[in-house]
């Protein structure tokens, strides 16, 4: 438990350590999923779109076809 | 023709190019990541004058060489558009600063934390911390300057030439720790000479300068198939995509 402890503070040093990992972790992170949820979203969008443009070539999407990931 | 056809067909190549490519990349960038943060964090010994706060190198560093070699990168693809006016290498520069914006912030930010138990100081004007500045002011001058104009062709050229003009700025950075008084130590690695530190500290260091290439090119890549899929909205293969059809 202590030698927990002591790995969590760094002899004093904790603090600076934990924020640069947890900031590291926050920026790596949102890089992945910003772009995860713009693609969501602009294919919700267009789907949308081509759905009511209609006509026969624009078949409304299955909710279980599965767009590129 | 074949002209229209090769600009037309080369996104459309990348998108299925990277859907290959990308769950691999994820991989490997995570198992890199994974293992580089676990042994700097809890194998790698102390520095015998810094302590603990030594472990701060081990995300700062390979966030300062990102951020440059992602700025060479962006200017790289700002130069082939230039002049040959390919279209996806605009894509690859429009994706690639938000991306370096956000590494370069890291590595500023990341650098003062570390500054503060090691120099005593949040920050310094000196020239290593204010030329890394600069280039954070590249890539979101950058940013600006593509959604400031609407002509879109406009608005890649001068992007592109931007970026180009801010190359100047790395030899700047590389060399402002030999070329200036500064508090910032000089490079401990090189590619010609040992590293200046032992192979329990080096190994993680280079493991997760690794995962965060693989990083970058896994956030590049995702980034730039939602700007393809914008831009080629209105050809067959994007529409075949979204409504599901198979060819």
């Amino acid at each position: 438990m202590s030698q927990f402890s002591d790995f969590i503070q760094m002899g004093g040093h904790g603090v600076f350590v934990w924020s640069c990992y947890g900031l590291t972790l926050l920026i790596l992170g949102m890089n992945i999923i910003r772009p995860l949820q713009l693609q969501r979203r602009l294919v919700q969008v267009k789907r949308r779109a081509l759905a009511q443009e209609g006509g026969a070539d624009a078949q409304i999407p299955s909710p279980l076809s599965q767009v590129e990931q | 023709m074949w002209n229209w056809f090769h600009r037309l067909g080369a996104p459309k190549s990348f998108f299925e190019l990277s859907s290959k490519l990308l769950p691999w990349l994820s991989l490997l960038a995570t198992v890199f990541l994974a293992t580089g943060a676990f042994w700097g964090l809890v194998i790698a010994p102390p520095d015998y004058q810094q302590g603990d706060s030594a472990r701060i190198m081990y995300v700062h560093v390979p966030a300062s060489i990102l951020a440059q070699s992602s700025y060479l990168m962006m200017a790289t693809a700002g130069l082939v558009f230039l002049v040959w006016r390919i279209k996806l290498a605009d894509i690859a520069l429009q994706c690639a600063a938000p991306i370096g914006a956000s590494i370069t912030f890291l590595a500023l930010v990341t650098g003062a934390i570390w500054g503060k138990p090691t120099w005593g100081t949040w920050w310094v004007w000196d020239a290593r911390l204010t030329s890394t500045l600069l280039l954070f002011f590249l890539f979101v001058g950058v940013i600006a300057l593509r959604s400031a104009m609407d002509n879109r062709d406009s608005a890649g050229r001068a992007a592109a030439v931007l970026a180009l003009v801010g190359v100047v700025n790395l030899p700047i950075i590389k060399y402002s720790v030999d070329w200036w008084f500064t508090l910032h130590q000089s490079s401990s690695f090189s590619l010609t000479e040992k590293p200046a530190m032992p192979p329990e500290m080096w190994l993680p260091l280079l493991i997760m300068v690794l995962g965060f290439y693989l990083f970058f090119f896994v956030a590049w890549m995702l980034r730039i198939r939602v700007e393809i899929l914008n831009r080629e909205i209105r050809t067959q293969w994007v529409r075949d995509k979204l409504t599901g059809a198979r060819d």
